[in-house]
Order: C-alpha cells, then sequence, then structure tokens
C-alpha cells in the first residue's frame, strides 16, 4: 500500500525548469566537409544486374568504352533433338547512356575458354575468340535481337547438343565498333533462343561481366569531383568531427547533404541522355582507405538514397547515427566517409559534387551538446 | 545471540530486502531543490526523532538510539538495531499554477547499538544520508527541421539520483551522573548523479518512436568520499529528589569541518553502454562544521518535550569542482544553514508494561523550520515548515517496537521563479532490542 502511496500517478512536468535553465535543448549543426576527394577503387560488375557495351563520348567527362561479356546455360530437361534452325540472343535493354540519334555497332565474339565474374573487377581484360557477327541497333530500342550465322551454328552444333553444354560453351563477348553510346541489357532476361525443326529452346544467362575502360578524359570543371559508376570513381568525405560544436556531442538525427552540379549534368547535346545513378550508397572507410566490412565480407553500409533535386541527401539511422556518435567521440577507425555505387548496380552514370567548402556536402546534425 | 532476537534480525533484513528494491525504482521523484549543491540535507536520528520534529540532541531514550548525539549512546541496555524507510509523495507548483506529482521511496537508516557495559558505556553503527539528490523535471517541445524537412517532438528528462550517505561509527560514555560524553567518526561518501536524457517522439502520434531520431543520455556523476569527526555531550539535570525520572537535560554536538575528495565524470549513453567524455576532474570539496543544541524535558516517564537548533556555515564552502549554485571563484548561493525544531511525546503507562495495549502506545507531535543551505534565488531564502506526527506502537517481544510516522511540510516559495513544494512523507521503522552477551552464571 505504502509503494502504491508513492509509485500511483506520478506526472513529473516542467514545474522548476527555471531552476535548471532548460540546457540541453536539441540544435542543428551544420557541419561541412573539411576535404572532398576523390579516388579510385575497382568497381566490380559480375553478375550484376546489367551488361553494358558501346562507346560513348561524353562531352563533359570523356570516352568510355565498355565491353560485354554473356554466358548461357541450357535449362534443366531441354534436349537439342532435331536440325537447329536458327540461333539468336536477345537481348532486353534496360540502360543507354549517350547518343541516342545515332546507331550502335556492336561486334559478337566467341569466348573460348571459361572466365571469371565473381569478384572480378571492371579494369579487367580477357580475351575472345573470333568475331561471330556484328549487329546495328538503334540505342532506344527496347529488344534487340542478333541472328547468329549459319556458319556458326553448324561449327557449333555439337556444343549445342551436348550434354556439357554447360561447361563446354563459354558465351560471348559484346564489343564496340561504332556509334556513341552504351547500352545496358538486363542479365536477367538475356535468352539464347535456339530454334529447332520441331521445337524452341530457350538458354538463359548464366554469368556476365562488363569490362570499363576509360579512353579519354576531359579536365572538370574548378570545384568540381566527378563520382561515376563503373570506372571505380569514388569520393571521400572528411569531417571535422573534434570541432567544438560536434565533439562529444550526443547525437540525435543526421542527414549527409551532398548538393550536385545538376546544371552542369544537364548541358548535354541534343539527343544525348545522360542518366543519373539509380543509387548512391554512403560507407565508411578508415584513414587507408580500408573498409571495415561485415562478418559476411560485405561493407558496412551508413545509408543509400537516389540523386534527387540536385542533391543526394542520405538520412542516417540506427546503427549507422551509432558510427557517426562513436566518430563524434573518437573512438571508430572510420576515417571517411566514402560515397559509392553498389556493386549490384552497373551503370556508366556520373554525378558532379560540388567540392568547394561553401557549397560542398555537409552534415546537418541534430545533437545535444555535452553539458559544461 | 539468542535465537529471537536473530530471527527479528533477519525479519528486518529481509523486510528491508523487500522494500529497497521497489524503493530504488522510485528513486530521482523528489524535489527540484536537490539539484542545487550536493543535494538536500537529510536529518535523522531516530524514527522516534523523526515524529518529534526531527531534533532531539538531549534525549536520551532506552527504545531508540539517538544517532544526532554520541554522548547519548552511554545509557544503553538492550543490544539493538532499527530500519527505516522513507515513502513520499511531493506536489511542486510554480507561479503559473502548473503542478508536478511526484513519489519515491528509499531506505531512511540503518543501525546496530549495543552496551558495552550497561548504562555506562555503549557503541554504535549506524548508516543513513546526509543529502539526498532526487528530482525529474520534464520538458517537451516541438522542434522543427527546415534542413531536415522535419517536425518532431523532444522530452528531456532532468533528473537527479544518489546522494551522499554516512556510515556512523561511536561511543557514548557516562561520565558522571549528571554528564555523558560521546564521540563518533562520520565516514561521508556517496555518489551524486545528475541526468539529462533526451528522447523524441511524433508530432501527431505521440506513442510513436521515430527510428530516425536516437535518444541520449548524458550523465555527471560525482563521487565524494571524506572522514569527520563528532562530539556529544549531554548534561542532566534532575529535577526534584522525589521523581527521579524527571529531568531537564541540555545537550550539544560538534562535527568537524572536513574535506571529501571528489570524482567527477561525465559519460553520455545507457548503463554498460556508457561512454566517458572529457577527463575525470578530481578536487577538494570543503565540508562546514556542524553545530546542534538541545533541550529536552522528561517527566514521569509519560510525557517528553524537545526543542533544538542546528547551523552549519554552508556560506564557508568551497569546492574545486562546480556544483548547482557554487563556481569556484564564481557563483555562490551557499548560505548557512539552520534548523530548528520541536517536538512532544505522550505515553500515556509510562513504564507500566502491564498497561492496556494502547497504553502503551507513544504519541508525538512536532514542527521544524529550515533554512536550505542553498538560495537558489538570491532575492529569497529557501525555508521549510513542516509538521510531523507519529505513532510507536509496542511489540509482542519486549524492547522492540514498530514506529509509524507522518510528515507534511512545504517549501519554497513560487515568487521569484522558484517552486513551491508541498509534501508529506510516511517513515516506517522497526526498532529491534534484545539482551544481548549475557554472562553465563554458575551456582
Amino acid at each position: 500500500m505504502l509503494l502504491l502511496f508513492t509509485a500511483g500517478c506520478d506526472d513529473p512536468s516542467a514545474v522548476g525548469i527555471g531552476l535548471i535553465g532548460e540546457e540541453g535543448i536539441p540544435q542543428t549543426v551544420r557541419l561541412p566537409a573539411d576535404s572532398v576527394l576523390t579516388a579510385l577503387q575497382r568497381d566490380r560488375t559480375g553478375n550484376t544486374s546489367q551488361v553494358l557495351a558501346g562507346r560513348v563520348a561524353d562531352p563533359l567527362l570523356g570516352t568510355l568504352a565498355a565491353t560485354g561479356y554473356l554466358d548461357f546455360i541450357r535449362s534443366p530437361g531441354t534436349r537439342v533433338d532435331t536440325t537447329i534452325v536458327s540461333v539468336r540472343l536477345e537481348l532486353r535493354r534496360s540502360y543507354l547512356y549517350g547518343d541516342t540519334l545515332a546507331a550502335v555497332t556492336l561486334a559478337l565474339h566467341d569466348m573460348l575458354e571459361d572466365w571469371p565474374f565473381s569478384g572480378v573487377a571492371a579494369d579487367t581484360t580477357l580475351s575472345a575468340g573470333p568475331q561471330v557477327r556484328t549487329f546495328t541497333f538503334a540505342p532506344t530500342d527496347t529488344l534487340v535481337q542478333v541472328e547468329l550465322p549459319a556458319e556458326w551454328i553448324a561449327a557449333n552444333d555439337t556444343t549445342l547438343r551436348s550434354n556439357t553444354f554447360s561447361t563446354s560453351f563459354h558465351g560471348f563477348q559484346l564489343r564496340p565498333v561504332a556509334g556513341n553510346a552504351v547500352v545496358g541489357f538486363r542479365f536477367a532476361t538475356a535468352r539464347m533462343v535456339i530454334i529447332t525443326a520441331t521445337d524452341t529452346l530457350t538458354f538463359t544467362a548464366s554469368k556476365a561481366l562488363t569490362t570499363v575502360m576509360q579512353e579519354r578524359t576531359v579536365p572538370l570543371p574548378d570545384g568540381r569531383a566527378l563520382l561515376q559508376d563503373g570506372t571505380g570513381t569514388i569520393v571521400r568525405l572528411r569531417f571535422n568531427f573534434l570541432a567544438d560544436s560536434v565533439y562529444e556531442a550526443g547525437l540525435h538525427a543526421a542527414v549527409l547533404d551532398v548538393p550536385l552540379d545538376s546544371v552542369r549534368l544537364q548541358q548535354q547535346p541534343a539527343g544525348f541522355v545522360r542518366p543519373l545513378p539509380p543509387t548512391v550508397r554512403l560507407i565508411g572507410v578508415d584513414a587507408n582507405g580500408n573498409v571495415p566490412l561485415t562478418s559476411l565480407g560485405e561493407p558496412v553500409v551508413l545509408a543509400t538514397t537516389t540523386p534527387t533535386d540536385g542533391r543526394l541527401r542520405f538520412r542516417l539511422t540506427g546503427t549507422a547515427l551509432q558510427a557517426l556518435q562513436r566518430l563524434m567521440l573518437g573512438e571508430t577507425p572510420i576515417q571517411y566517409l566514402q560515397l559509392e555505387f553498389p556493386t549490384g548496380d552497373n551503370t556508366l552514370s556520373p554525378l558532379l559534387l560540388y567540392a568547394e567548402p561553401s557549397r560542398g556536402p555537409v552534415l546537418i546534425l541534430i545533437l545535444t551538446p555535452p553539458s559544461s | 545471540m539468542n535465537t529471537p532476537a536473530f530471527q527479528r534480525l533477519v525479519g528486518l533484513l529481509l523486510l528491508l530486502g523487500l522494500v529497497l528494491p521497489a524503493a530504488a525504482q522510485q528513486t530521482g521523484e523528489g524535489s527540484v531543490y536537490s539539484r542545487f549543491g550536493l543535494g538536500s540535507r537529510i536529518l535523522y536520528a531516530s524514527s522516534q526523532q523523526q515524529a518529534m520534529g526531527g531534533g532531539g540532541v538531549a534525549l536520551s531514550n532506552l527504545n531508540y538510539l539517538n544517532l544526532s548525539n554520541p554522548a547519548t549512546w552511554s545509557a544503553q541496555v538492550l543490544t539493538r538495531a532499527s530500519g527505516s524507510v522513507l515513502f513520499q509523495r511531493l506536489w511542486a507548483t510554480d507561479a503559473s499554477g502548473n503542478t508536478s506529482r511526484l513519489g519515491f521511496g528509499a531506505l531512511q537508516a540503518v543501525h546496530l547499538s549495543f552496551p558495552l557495559r550497561t548504562r555506562r558505556i555503549g557503541l554504535g553503527l549506524a548508516f543513513r544520508p546526509y543529502t539526498r539528490a532526487n528530482y525529474l523535471v520534464r520538458t517537451s517541445a516541438l522542434l522543427a527541421h527546415p534542413d531536415l524537412g522535419d517536425t518532431i517532438r523532444y522530452q528531456i528528462d532532468y533528473a537527479g539520483e544518489g546522494g551522499l550517505q554516512q556510515l556512523n561509527a561511536g561511543v557514548g560514555v557516562y561520565v558522571h551522573p549528571q554528564l555523558s560524553v560521546g564521540l563518533r567518526a562520520d565516514l561521508i561518501f556517496g555518489i551524486i548523479e545528475h541526468t539529462q536524457r533526451t528522447r523524441f517522439f511524433d508530432p501527431d502520434l505521440p506513442g510513436l518512436i521515430p527510428t530516425e531520431y536516437a535518444p541520449t543520455l548524458f550523465a555527471t556523476s560525482t563521487r565524494l568520499a571524506g572522514v569527520r569527526a563528532t562530539a556529544g555531550l549531554l548534561f542532566r539535570l534532575p529535577l526534584s529528589d522525589q521523581q527521579t525520572s524527571d529531568a531537564l537535560t541540555l545537550g550539544v554536538t560538534f562535527s568537524t569541518p572536513t574535506t571529501l575528495r571528489a570524482t567527477r565524470v561525465y559519460t553520455l549513453g545507457e548503463s554498460l553502454d556508457r561512454d566517458t567524455l572529457k577527463t575525470a576532474l578530481h578536487g577538494d570539496v570543503y565540508l562546514p562544521l556542524s553545530v546542534a543544541w538541545g533541550v529536552s524535558y522528561q517527566q514521569d516517564n509519560r510525557w517528553t518535550f524537545v526543542l533544538d537548533g542546528l547551523y552549519e556555515p554552508w556560506s564557508r564552502f568551497r569546492s574545486d569542482l562546480p556544483f548547482a549554485g557554487y563556481t569556484p571563484n564564481g557563483e555562490n548561493l551557499f548560505k548557512d544553514f539552520v534548523r530548528l525544531s520541536a517536538g512532544l511525546e505522550y505515553l500515556p503507562a509510562g513504564t507500566d508494561y502491564s498497561a492496556p495495549y494502547f497504553h502503551q502506545v507513544a504519541y508525538r507531535i512536532g514542527l521544524y523550520w529550515e533554512r536550505a543551505y542553498v538560495d537558489p534565488s538570491p532575492e529569497v531564502s529557501l525555508r521549510t515548515l513542516a509538521v510531523t506526527a507519529g505513532l510507536s506502537f509496542p511489540t509482542l517481544f519486549p524492547g522492540t517496537r514498530l514506529d509509524v510516522n507522518l510528515t507534511a511540510g512545504m517549501r519554497g516559495t513560487t515568487a521569484y521563479n522558484l517552486v513551491r513544494d508541498v509534501y508529506y512523507r510516511i517513515g516506517l521503522s522497526l526498532n529491534v532490542g534484545e539482551r544481548w552477551f549475557l554472562q553465563r552464571r554458575f551456582n
């Protein structure tokens, strides 16, 4: 009864706040990036959502050439029993960067040996076999169908019928020949269709890889930093978490705001498209640029976002907020916040960031200053 | 030690064991004035004195150990142990009429005492509070963040927990039929923690906690420890040769000033996940002396009157560390602490142990006035006025009593941006007395 007497109906309020002084009201602090550094790392493109091929000469950013690799596998239970009438590749376009008005020509080469894809970087060079054919298409086409020549069918008839097709066939290389665009073909829907006298068989894509080569560079405008998928270009941001305004403060919420020079990105020749990357992610790296990995070998992603309204806005929550709090306490190996692209998105899409201190990335922190 | 006494002690410990965890959950919900200095000054001498205004420097009673004056410890007959708990309800009101309703429970004191030589030399050991910081002020408002496109409701709880305890060990010696002296060592120690917890809620759905916002808990913990000595004198002035129990008694105690070693740590985070901020601060905290005097008058073993005063010159307080109301070489709102109290006890049966039960119940009333040692507003001193009352019930075991005390008081004012506390407290105390250490007699 005595406990109920004391415990019941507690109703604390602000009575007496005048004696405390309302210290410690959460406040907003804008912490600009001390430095915006660009660096290169090896972009992984194996078995991503799309395979790229083509060459694009971007007047703003330079020339990039993408070479795609696709291998196919026979579906279980299918068998080529009768005469092969025709074989064609069906590639559904999912990405386009470059001139939409000029046709694109790609060369199709045989791959004579098995090639790696898992963990392979975009700057890898793979040797290809003889050219099968070239094919030309409008870059805006959503479906590209490539008929394989009769000579190729005859030469590969045994392989196509073989029970060991998966190991004896090594796929194709898609090499840029002409045009001013890089196109992406959706990996999940890439097919090799074999039409026989009695049936139509579909072989699905089993592995894919894109290699990218920077053939020409263009100096960037002053005060800008380039973040471009496929090229391995990443941006590292350093903030002074030891500044008086944030050091040992209690962090409540955080947003990393990265303004983009979308005006320049939107300046492009007629018919030229320069798509924005669908996703940008934020991770923490140490002083040597090493990325702390999870037990699964994945980088600890602090946040992801989509470019919107001319800026990247990363809202940090949960463990990301805790990581930032640790930075403000000087207790973490993380030294930089790194902007990069998820491995699963394989594009060449660029972002042009303001790198000047006055207009550059800024951390917007809601925090309680430490008590005096 | 004989078995019944041991069982009663175990019972007492069990009772405290049941009460204390519940009481601990309620800490941090008392007066906001306990934010200042080292916390609210707590004076507890015995459950008898608690019901008689809290004074009693000159009060000697065989049923209680008077912790305020070690000279009274000489007059012990039984080995005695006691435990007291306190429950409080408090209403705090500001000038706008806003009110907080708060409640808490806490261990008040425990003690163990026994005579080395009956009515001549007695020892005592006690654990009781010296100060207590326990408050909770909650503020809440909407916060708009145009940068984030958010509007969020935040709530900040400013709370205080802990306080200084004192561990007393001393001896009282009968020197002369009219004089006893006592000496006591007081180990003063404890942790005072002030916290600031910030939480966030959806502005439209107050029960919804947004995941984008993280709560924080800042804590400032100050650990202090030091030792002081207290000396006491007791003068008995028999009033007549016939009524030897009637007496006027004067008592006085003096506690030395002392220096507490203090360590202050700032942390951010919850319990085991706390991060230490800055570097720990170390320093000395100088506590002033304490002088108490009292007069008691006992008549016919039935009536007891007490009148007391206490003075502590906290204006001389010095500290290397800042406290609310005190900054080294800066703001100093500390004043001298003064306490006056008076009380009355009526025991209808006197020493007649065959009297009806309710004649053996002791009835007590009292009042006290305090001027706090910190004035949060320089314009006005912080005063407390309270009345006390209590009943002391005898039990089936001679020498053992169960006391229930009630205190109702008012502290402060709503003027000068202060708050007025109105509180009442219920104290529950079990006093166990037993004859121990009996000499074997051989016929």
